[in-house]
């Protein structure tokens, strides 16, 4: 019983210990219309983590535990039909990581789709170090770009010089600006606000200056 | 106890080795100055650590460097190998802890962006290529032909050639300052002008041969050379994962080697092999060739850190290895699946233009790769089952690599699961994902093992609460560090940043980064301990006998 506690009590530990950036790591609201799935998808593959953690720290340390040297009262027997354990646990991790690749489909389907339904497209062009966006009415914009909520935007998105990355973290939204070609993300935004522009692949000295603003009104 | 090695002799651990390099790097360090001009930060903190270095080893005495230049016996080349990623892991070490001190607080407060982008692409090449690579080869060389009963490597003089081929690639890596990071994407680092790409190349490629070279040795010595009776089944663990290792370096490298070929002849000879911008080919070649190696580079990083997990936790708990048939299985699936999996890389490479087909393949691929990993991990957990576990410190660090590959394990599922990665991917998340497997797993097992076999390899036993204030200060190190770094690139911390202070969420990103910083210098500290342990123990310290910590060997696997 006392060991049982312990190990309880360990896997707790550990748990929350994996908990933090449950927590604290994503606490956002849905702002664009990727972030429901993806947060769902966080959620799922967080507790399953935290489950498998659980599982394999508690063992640790029970296993620690129970037959470190010196504990007199413990039968200290090897496994027998070691095969029968590791089929077991082959079939376990399997099929845990071919579900969450499964739950995740649906998510990278919507992702990588190409959709006709956008309402306007915009052009970013990036360089070291900003990125400048072109409206379909013509109007360029350095640094920042200012949509209307809940429209469909397809994002038409290239560089001309090095790769960047065009990283908008509350909008869950992240796609290499690759010299040369047109990368395509779409952005429906459903929260009136700022959101940052990041860039995300490193491309020079001023890498870390390189940003702009998406105002939403 | 040192009938194999004779480096070591009265009980004296003859540390010269190193370096006979070192005249040589200062050779080569003058004449750079006199051609370049300048320097800089990195080149002139090299220099200085190793010249601290030879200055503590020339106290001592008595040792034969001319014959430890051309040594063939491969217990010598396995230390000289340790001993050379001893210096540079506190080289390494040096520049990740400028980084984080920079990291620490917002804005601009020790270095600047040119110098930040120089000592993030020199800690990661230094850390990659002169620490945990020489550490797999030198338990590789040290254990291998012991193991398997052979009285030298297959090829002793080209086992020789391979390390010494790395101290000119140490000394390019070391003095390059390349400022392109390690993954080296084009268009910018075949645009990049200076000097400083162009010697990190030709280093890494110099770094590749010696590689290469040492893998068809360890093939060739395990295929050939086992002692009469012992067949591949009967095969201890960490043979196989060098020999596993072996196939991945065998089959990789030839890949870098073209890629940084091509790419050298893009810089200097106006090629455009990746520099084509055309629909963005280049880079997107480049990003396939150089993730095809370094991916499965991440397996030869790691493999003989299983390998030697498998031994020690097998040793210090007095039991047989459970599962021996599904543990090199697994490790096969993993040199086979290691391949497989190089676009995991590129998820956010391709946007919905593209079909989703390959993204989806990679995924599927990625994930089954967690499944030996996986089983590996129970199996050695189960071979403590029913066990006399000795809490001794070479079998506390394994402990510290299974956790540190079970959170590493499982952040890279998450990685694996595309939308989520397309947050994380290229934040500090990953970071830290990368640097739990590599530093806490690959790395702190790799450091049981070089206190397991300190006692033989000196003659001299080492301090133990030392070593476990050591131990439990980089176990809780890496924990605090690592977990925070990948908080920090959850809450949208982008990697290669050296401030960011113009973020909204500055005050969260501070609060993790200022966590991390004051776990590396955890870890640092503890690496000084380490030092401090390893000097005063080759001097003062108990003499080790032939049974160390006291397991009663005759009952137990000897290695």
């Amino acid at each position: 019983m006392k060991i049982k506690t312990k190990v309880s009590l360990a896997s707790v530990l550990f748990g929350l210990f994996f908990a933090g950036p449950v927590i604290s790591g994503r606490a956002s609201t849905a702002q664009s219309t990727y972030t429901s799935q993806i947060e769902f998808l966080f959620l799922l593959v967080v507790l399953v983590s935290i489950l498998i953690a659980s599982i394999v720290f508690g063992l640790l340390i029970y296993i620690i535990i129970r037959f470190r040297e010196g504990n007199t009262n413990t039968v200290r027997k090897p496994i027998q039909n070691g095969m029968r354990l590791e089929i077991g646990w082959i079939i376990f991790a399997t099929i845990i990581v071919v579900s969450l690749f499964a739950a995740s489909l649906p998510a990278t389907s919507s992702y990588f789709t190409e959709r006709d339904d956008y309402d306007e497209e915009i052009r970013v062009v990036a360089y070291q170090y900003n990125f400048t966006f072109t409206k379909e009415n013509g109007n360029t914009t350095t640094g920042f770009v200012e949509i209307e909520v809940n429209r469909v935007y397809m994002l038409n998105i290239t560089s001309i010089d090095v790769i960047h990355s065009f990283y908008v973290h509350e909008l869950s939204i992240k796609l290499d600006m690759v010299p040369g070609r047109y990368n395509i993300v779409y952005l429906q935004v459903l929260v009136p606000g700022t959101y940052e522009v990041h860039c995300a692949e490193y491309c020079g000295f001023g890498h870390y200056i390189m940003e702009a603003r998406i105002i939403v009104k | 106890m040192s009938s194999h090695s004779s480096i070591i002799k009265d009980g004296q651990f003859k540390l010269f080795p190193l370096f006979v390099g070192i005249p040589f790097a200062i050779i080569v360090f003058i004449v750079l100055k006199i051609l370049l001009g300048s320097f800089g930060f990195i080149p002139e903190l090299v220099f200085l650590s190793i010249l601290s270095f030879t200055i503590y080893l020339s106290t001592y005495d008595k040792i034969d460097y001319i014959r430890l230049i051309g040594t063939t016996n491969h217990a010598e080349i396995g230390i000289l190998y340790i001993l050379l990623a001893i210096v540079s892991v506190f080289i390494g070490g040096t520049l990740a802890i400028i980084m984080r001190t920079e990291l620490a607080f917002p804005g601009a407060t020790l270095v600047d962006s040119e110098l930040y982008s120089v000592i993030f692409t020199a800690h990661g090449t230094i850390m990659i290529f002169m620490v945990i690579f020489p550490l797999g080869a030198g338990f590789g060389n040290y254990l291998v032909p012991r193991l398997i009963g052979a009285p030298d490597m297959y090829w002793p003089r080209w086992n020789n050639a391979a390390l010494w081929l790395l101290i000119p690639s140490g000394v390019l890596i070391f003095t390059a300052q390349s400022s392109v990071g390690w993954t080296l994407y084009t268009p910018l680092s075949a645009e990049l002008w200076g000097v400083g790409v162009d010697m990190w190349i030709i280093g890494v490629l110099l770094a590749g041969v010696s590689s290469l070279v040492s893998a068809i040795n360890f093939i060739m010595t395990v295929a050939t050379m086992r002692k009469p009776g012992l067949t591949w089944g009967k095969l201890d663990l960490f043979s196989w994962s060098i020999v596993a290792t072996s196939i991945i370096q065998l089959c990789a490298t030839p890949l870098i080697t073209t890629g940084l070929a091509l790419l050298l002849s893009d810089r200097i000879l106006d090629t455009a092999f990746f520099s084509a911008v055309g629909f963005g080919v280049g880079s997107f070649l480049w990003q396939h060739v150089f993730w095809s190696y370094s991916h499965p580079a991440v397996y030869i990083m790691i493999l003989p850190a299983m390998g030697l997990t498998s031994l020690m936790v097998s040793k210090f708990s007095r039991n047989e290895i459970f599962g021996y048939e599904l543990m090199v299985i697994s490790m096969m699936a993993i040199v086979f699946l290691g391949f497989l999996v190089w676009g995991h890389h590129q998820y956010t490479l391709y946007g919905a233009a593209t079909d989703a087909f390959t993204t989806t393949l990679f995924s599927l691929l990625t994930s089954l790769i967690a499944v030996p990993s996986g089983v590996k991990t129970f199996n050695w957990l189960f071979t403590m089952w029913g066990g006399n576990v000795k809490l001794e410190i070479p079998i506390v660090f394994p402990f510290g690599f299974i956790i540190g590959f079970v959170i590493g394990g499982i952040t890279g599922v998450w990685l694996n699961i595309v939308p989520v990665d397309i947050i994380v991917h290229d934040t500090a998340f990953v970071v830290g994902h990368f640097h739990m497997i590599i530093l806490g797993g690959a790395l702190t097992a790799l450091i049981g093992a070089f206190y397991n076999y300190f006692p033989e390899i000196t003659g001299k036993m080492y301090n133990r609460p030392l070593a476990w204030v050591h131990c439990i200060m980089w176990i809780i190190g890496f924990l605090i560090t690592f977990n925070s770094m990948m908080i920090a690139g959850l809450h949208g911390m982008p990697r290669r940043y050296f401030d960011y202070s113009t973020f909204g969420n500055v005050d969260v990103l501070a609060f993790w980064n200022f966590l991390a910083t004051v776990g590396a210098y955890l870890m640092f500290l503890s690496g000084v301990i380490f030092v401090i342990n390893m000097i005063y123990s080759l001097s003062k310290g108990p003499e080790a006998g032939d049974d160390p910590f006291n397991l009663s060997l005759d009952e137990v696997p000897t290695v």
